[in-house]
């Protein structure tokens, strides 16, 4: 298999600039789209790189994990996560400096020893892979997906019974809330009627 | 330029220590699932690009089928863990993870 390089670079670059984006952006919403966007370039450098079934599974997976999350938010009434700061950890230098310091490690140990990676005539295709030699593996894959699927609706969803009490918890914050503000209204009309009172003495 | 294993590895590398900023920098529980999923997407980009590229010789590689799986845990790790910071943001009115240092339900 041979990889133009002019794709690779663009898309290597692509992948970067959006995978900084997902980490940098201030914003939830910004975020998701640049993870987003950086799983789909992957996917298009995978299919680039002759691997076009990965590719395409990439893709089903990131519509899967995308699908679910929006369910969560729309829902589940989960909108109002997205809408959070993100702030930022005061020590973000020194971060940056650590990861820089992991990824030229890893830059570095490629580079050097690239005449040492075995180079390869060709691989199989995935399909007859996981049909002949490993089936097994495909059934691993479905079941962690069922997993996860399984799992974060159990953990992420809001039972009848939560939903009353948050209504309730809700009904009796307004309640105490209207409750305050009446006692410190009274509180303020005393004062007032104290103080005309004590003028009309005077 | 021939593109070699040695190409994936060093986008993985970088892609990966991108995500390690984000883990490091990032308190927002939500913004900290995002980072992870880009700091494990390095791993399959590295992975597809051995069994493309670093494969093959008498056996068929059977790389794909580890990059396959490896794909579907990231994908269903990360389900699982935005619907926990789901369920810490009710729980607790917070996905500030600086907030969730106990252990208490």
């Amino acid at each position: 298999v041979t990889v133009n390089p002019v794709a690779f670079y663009v898309l290597a670059s692509l992948i970067l600039a959006c995978s900084l984006g997902a980490v940098l952006a201030g914003s939830l919403r910004a975020a998701s789209g640049g993870l987003a966007a950086a799983t789909v370039v992957a996917a298009l450098l995978e299919a680039v790189t002759g691997a076009r079934l990965l590719a395409v599974l990439h893709l089903a997976l990131v519509a899967v994990v995308a699908g679910g999350v929006l369910y969560f938010l729309r829902r589940q009434g989960y909108d109002e996560l997205l809408r959070l700061p993100s702030p930022r950890s005061g020590w973000w230098p020194a971060a940056a400096v650590g990861a820089t310091a992991v990824g030229s490690l890893g830059v570095w140990a490629a580079v050097v020893h690239r005449s040492d990676w075995h180079r390869g005539i060709g691989t199989a295709a995935l399909v007859s892979v996981l049909h002949q030699r490993e089936p097994i593996v495909a059934g691993v894959a479905a079941i962690l997906l069922i997993c996860g699927i399984g799992g974060s609706i159990l953990v992420g969803s809001v039972g009848a019974d939560e939903r009353e009490f948050e209504r309730r918890r809700l009904e009796r914050r307004q309640r105490d809330e209207r409750t305050r503000r009446r006692r410190e209204d009274r509180l303020a009309a005393r004062g007032r009627a104290d103080a005309s009172g004590a003028g009309g003495r005077e | 330029v021939t593109i070699g294993p040695e190409h994936y590895a060093a986008l993985s590398a970088l892609v990966f220590s991108v995500g390690l900023f984000g883990v490091m920098i990032r308190r927002n529980g939500f913004a900290l699932v995002l980072a992870l999923a880009v700091m494990f997407l390095g791993p399959v980009i590295a992975l597809v690009g051995f069994s493309e590229l670093g494969g093959g010789g008498e056996q068929p590689a059977r790389g794909s089928a580890f990059a396959m799986v490896a794909m579907v845990s990231v994908g269903a790790q990360a389900l699982v863990l935005v619907a926990m910071v789901m369920l810490a943001w009710r729980r607790r009115d917070s996905i500030d993870v600086d907030d969730m240092n106990d252990l208490s339900a």
